[in-house]
């Protein structure tokens, strides 16, 4: 399978998607968005804006590229609440409305689940994240 | 704020990048250094369609350490700092004005809550939190010179329970009968030798730490990983001579690693030796705080 960003990963130094990335089956998942049908929604935000990553390395750079999702809603919630301390303004640059939905092996890849549940996933070209996730909670 | 200003028309990002602190599918809150090691604090504030803006921030190293020590939150720091400026940058990485607000709004400034916690920070906001200077700062603020009053009481008495009890007095500055029951001084004693199972090489560790330009020294290191001795001198402005003593008794203390690299010898610290200077120092505040209450 191709993934969506493959021309992206082979310019990269680092392995990417990192060796460690399986097909799972995560199911719910749920992710931040912007709004129903925002085209930012599922856009990475290497990809959004690749000059914000210039001085990143490449396995940073790998990173961005993916996808987060988490496994649990609390875990969504807390992680939100613990950026907006941080950043108010956050949501504009991460989405504002959770979205539940789910990820099946044929998707794409993810890594380990961190804290609050979060994990980044690399998307094969034919996800269907866009029908598959809607708003759950504002 | 001025000073600040200055730099950043000069550059698109006039300081050099430490590591990002708290990483959500991009950089939220880094850590930047300029050429003489000051630290600063850029953080992703608000976006537009076009431009994001950043606050970049002057930090002292205690800031740091009362961060990390949850003594301090990013609000109270921010409330605190007068070394700000605001960044907008488009696209295309330029600065595209820098926004020097007299007041800043609300929603730029973290809440009341913004406390440090573990989760949240990245792996290199965990090794900044693990360097030993975050926590000689704090403690050197409480004005307790703990290493003094161990390489006088403790040397040369490995795990000797009558010594041990002798340092709680010289370090609680107290008399133990007058503070803590007998069984309570016989607990401490016994998790302090637990945690420190050997106590002559703590006490080394802790005169080679208890020094200024040592202090300094490892906080260079901390900062520039690899770096020569030259550029220590250079950039603390000591000799030669006086550095090469210093980084020695360092050395034999096993609290740098050393690779040689063509004609150059590269210093970077041993972390693991820190993390147990700091196991052991946190068992000394413990014992203290147990004692006092």
């Amino acid at each position: 399978m191709t993934y969506r960003y493959q021309s992206d990963y082979d310019k990269l130094s680092e392995v990417c998607p990192p060796k460690q990335f399986t097909n799972i089956e995560v199911n719910p998942a749920f992710r931040w968005l912007f709004d129903e049908n925002d085209q930012r929604n599922f856009v990475p935000q290497y990809h959004r804006n690749p000059k914000r990553f210039i001085d990143a390395n490449d396995k940073l750079k790998c990173t961005s590229m993916g996808l987060s999702f988490f496994k649990d809603l609390q875990g969504a919630t807390e992680r939100y609440k613990q950026l907006s301390e941080i950043s108010p303004n956050v949501g504009k640059t991460i989405g504002t409305f959770t979205s539940k939905g789910f990820i099946l092996e044929t998707d794409g890849v993810s890594g380990d689940f961190g804290h609050n549940s979060h994990f980044t996933h690399h998307a094969y070209e034919t996800d269907l994240f866009k029908e598959r996730f809607e708003i759950v909670k504002l | 704020m001025n000073d600040l200003i200055t730099k950043s028309k000069n550059d698109i990002l006039p300081f050099k990048k430490l590591g990002d602190l708290i990483y959500h599918e991009g950089p939220i809150l880094s850590l930047f250094i300029d050429d003489d090691a000051n630290m600063f604090l850029y953080r992703w504030v608000d976006c537009d369609e076009y431009t994001n803006k950043w606050m970049l921030s002057s930090i002292s190293s205690n800031e740091l350490s009362l961060f990390y020590h949850k003594k301090l939150s990013l609000r109270q720091y921010y409330e605190k700092c007068t070394q700000w400026v605001i960044i907008v940058i488009d696209n295309s990485l330029k600065i595209k004005e820098l926004d020097t607000l007299v007041v800043l709004p609300e929603d730029y400034l973290p809440t009341k809550n913004s406390f440090y916690i573990d989760n949240l920070y990245t792996e290199f906001s965990n090794s900044l939190k693990a360097m030993y200077i975050n926590r000689l700062a704090v403690i050197s603020d409480k004005k307790i010179d703990i290493y003094d009053i161990l390489a006088l009481n403790i040397a040369g008495k490995e795990n000797n329970e009558e010594y041990i009890n002798d340092y709680i007095q010289a370090f609680t500055h107290k008399k133990i009968e007058d503070i803590a029951s007998e069984e309570m001084v016989k607990e401490l004693t016994q998790k302090f030798l637990s945690k420190s199972s050997n106590v002559t090489e703590i006490v080394q560790l802790f005169r080679a730490l208890n020094h200024n330009v040592r202090k300094k020294i490892l906080e260079l290191i901390s900062i520039y990983p690899g770096i020569t001795i030259t550029d220590i001198c250079n950039k603390l402005k000591i000799e030669q001579s006086v550095i090469s003593q210093h980084v020695a008794i360092l050395k034999r203390s096993n609290l740098l690693v050393t690779q040689r690299k063509v004609n150059f010898v590269l210093y970077t610290i041993n972390y693991k030796k820190l993390e147990e200077v700091q196991t052991a120092i946190d068992t000394l505040t413990e014992a203290k705080e147990v004692v006092y209450h």
